[in-house]
């Protein structure tokens, strides 16, 4: 209780408090531009918490990704266009509203849904986290090496259509973590003579180049491909049409729960989307509603599922990070980078070690969400005039505040090259259907599971083969065949259904 | 997607043999005869590497095309595109190490613009120099990052 005291009084100080703010507006404005989101937003924000205390810099990051998912909906429904994703469902619904003049209406769904999934999902952290932590300091280093090697093949089935080039990648993130210096012997490995390469390659290089700058480049290539009518908030709508009534909400409420529940469910779990969330909670509100025949020509109910099942991923997806130090998407694996900086290692001995900061954590997430509700609220006007910004005009700025970022990784111009070379990798992965999230994942997790690997070996006397000796171990190995077989048997109907 | 994946399936494959038995052996250290060489991971990776890279060339050669395939994924205005952009990003790495932060950002953000469609000189102006005066007081004096 002492600790959760403590906690509270870091919390609701002038400094955290403004960085939960800004974070959040910063995540709502580029939330709302098109072709700018979160994940970017994320890994060109981390380099400047090196400078922040802990607590301070998880909850900006946080505060950023939480105001982004929102942010995502205003483009999508004032033109069609979704700024994240994840928001696509969201323009089935929110564009038609904002055609029939009830765009005030449509965002204010969108906020309020978003604010619930959100909460919802933080609940459920705090909730599970701490049991979950319990059984997961039970486990010893084989069945680390084992759950790693189930994530890392879970998250390259499900994050591409290819398994094959899901595990390249995955495997390729891990080879290029060895770059640096042996753990074990300390010397030099695969440095190529670059003495700026023996702490290793820094995660923000890769984490700015693959995320932001790649995206980048896949945008500017992107031509106009027709314009569509882009929607206002206008003073002199009827009020009706720019509020949601309480009528409104609590008709939608079960939605809000069910969808809550999808995007809670599917974020616990590594590898799966925001946006697979986003689809589902819309199915199954569709589904699920008397008329369904009026969804996707501006039924509210929609945009509600959409946004509840797409927000609730992000509080869901850190209980994998925060019981097994096992990052669920490429957001969640920039966070690992930021606590690291901090010296802080993600996982279950986080809840014996830094008990306060857990706490600590867990407030600021409920005080974001309490936040983008009053920012998103009185800035909508504000955010909804962001979504018209020109590319010729952002792209540059962004290029050169990737530059920056990367030049703070390591105070160096080397880590910028690095950061160009990753950013250069990142487009051709993408082109080529490489999941980059994948290669993000494995490169985080590389050194848990060299330490692992490495320590299983030595309790086993160089037996390989006490991986399949331990039941927890075998488990998750049979568990890796059995997605594995699932895949491949899938590939081939699918082959199949072609020919 | 048929031809790109060949592609990049002989590239990997390639890139893997030459890893495997060419540059870890030559970059990576003996180590202790306990427990795992320096060289054991990253060779593992390459091998898996090798494995898959020889499963999806096999896929490819042996799946049929058909029209599902759409267009293929790099194609010469791609590759155009990419060329000049990754010039022009070390460009800007050399004008940032050669002439300062500052006005390096400026002459990369105008740069970019111009390239990207922007014609209003004013506008150009103004997004050029903002964003780099601004990083550098933020950063030297905010944060105390030494800069170029």
């Amino acid at each position: 209780m002492e600790q959760v005291l403590l906690a509270f009084g870091d919390v609701f100080t002038v400094s955290s408090i403004f960085y939960i703010i800004l974070g959040v507006a910063m995540g709502v404005f580029v939330g709302a531009v098109p072709g700018v989101n979160g994940p970017m937003a994320v890994a060109i924000a981390v380099p400047l918490t090196y400078y922040m205390d802990p607590l301070i810099a998880i909850a900006f990051l946080v505060g950023i990704l939480k105001g982004s998912r929102y942010g995502g909906s205003i483009s999508a429904i004032l033109l069609n266009v979704p700024g994240d994703p994840e928001a696509a469902a969201t323009c089935f619904d929110g564009y038609p509203m904002a055609k029939q003049g009830k765009a005030g209406k449509a965002l204010k769904m969108a906020l309020y849904s978003s604010v619930f999934g959100d909460t919802f999902s933080d609940v459920v952290l705090i909730l599970v986290a701490a049991p979950i932590a319990l059984i997961a300091l039970k486990m010893g280093p084989t069945e680390i090496t084992s759950v790693i090697i189930f994530a890392l093949t879970l998250i390259a089935t499900l994050s591409g259509m290819s398994l094959s080039k899901g595990l390249i990648a995955a495997a390729f993130g891990i080879f290029i973590n060895c770059i640096g210096t042996d753990p074990m012997t300390g010397d030099e490995r695969l440095t190529m003579g670059f003495y700026e390469l023996e702490n290793g390659i820094p995660l923000m290089a890769i984490g700015i180049g693959m995320l932001a700058l790649s995206e980048v480049l896949l945008h500017i290539e992107e031509r106009a491909a027709g314009k569509t009518e882009s929607f206002e908030l206008r003073e002199d709508t009827p009020k009706e049409d720019r509020n949601v009534s309480l009528k409104e909400f609590k008709g939608v409420l079960k939605t809000l729960f069910r969808s809550s529940l999808i995007g809670t469910g599917i974020g616990a779990l590594p590898g799966l989307g925001v946006t697979i969330a986003a689809f589902l909670g819309y199915g199954a509100a569709k589904r699920a509603s008397k008329d369904p025949d009026s969804f996707g020509k501006g039924n509210i109910e929609g945009i509600a599922a959409a946004e509840a099942a797409n927000n609730a991923v992000v509080g869901a997806n850190l209980i994998p990070l925060f019981t097994l130090g096992i990052p669920g998407n490429v957001t969640a694996a920039l966070i690992i980078g930021a606590f690291m900086i901090h010296g802080v290692t993600p996982g279950p001995l986080m809840f014996q070690e830094h008990a306060r900061l857990m706490y600590g954590i867990y407030i600021c997430l409920i005080l974001a969400n309490l936040l983008n509700l009053v920012i998103g609220g009185f800035g909508l006007r504000v955010f909804s005039k962001v979504v018209k910004f020109k590319k010729s005009i952002l792209y540059p700025i962004i290029i050169f505040v990737c530059i920056a970022g990367a030049y703070m990784a390591d105070n160096s111009l080397f880590a910028v090259g690095l950061m160009l070379f990753f950013a250069v990798l990142g487009y051709f992965m993408k082109k080529l259907d490489f999941s980059f999230v994948t290669f993000i994942i494995g490169f985080v997790l590389g050194p848990m599971f060299e330490l692992s690997l490495q320590q299983t070996l030595a309790i086993s006397r160089n037996n390989p083969l006490i991986l399949v000796q331990r039941p927890i171990s075998l488990a998750f190995l049979l568990l890796t065949a059995v997605f594995i077989w699932r895949t491949v048997r899938r590939s081939k109907k699918r082959a199949k259904g072609r020919i | 997607m048929k031809k790109a994946d060949m592609i990049s399936a002989l590239f990997l494959l390639v890139m893997g043999v030459l890893f495997i038995f060419v540059i870890i052996p030559q970059q990576t250290g003996e180590g202790e005869e306990f427990g795992m060489s320096p060289a054991a991971l990253p060779t593992t990776a390459m091998l898996i590497i090798v494995g898959l890279s020889l499963i999806l060339l096999f896929q490819s050669i042996s799946s049929k095309s058909d029209s599902s395939d759409g267009p293929p994924p790099l194609e010469g205005r791609n590759w155009l595109n990419i060329g000049i952009y990754t010039a022009l990003l070390f460009l800007s790495l050399g004008a940032i190490k050669v002439i300062g932060f500052i006005p390096g950002g400026i002459l990369s953000i105008a740069a970019f613009a111009v390239l990207m469609g922007a014609r209003n000189p004013i506008s150009i102006g103004l997004v050029a120099v903002i964003p780099p005066v601004l990083l550098f007081f933020a950063l030297r004096y905010g944060l105390r990052v030494p800069l170029p």
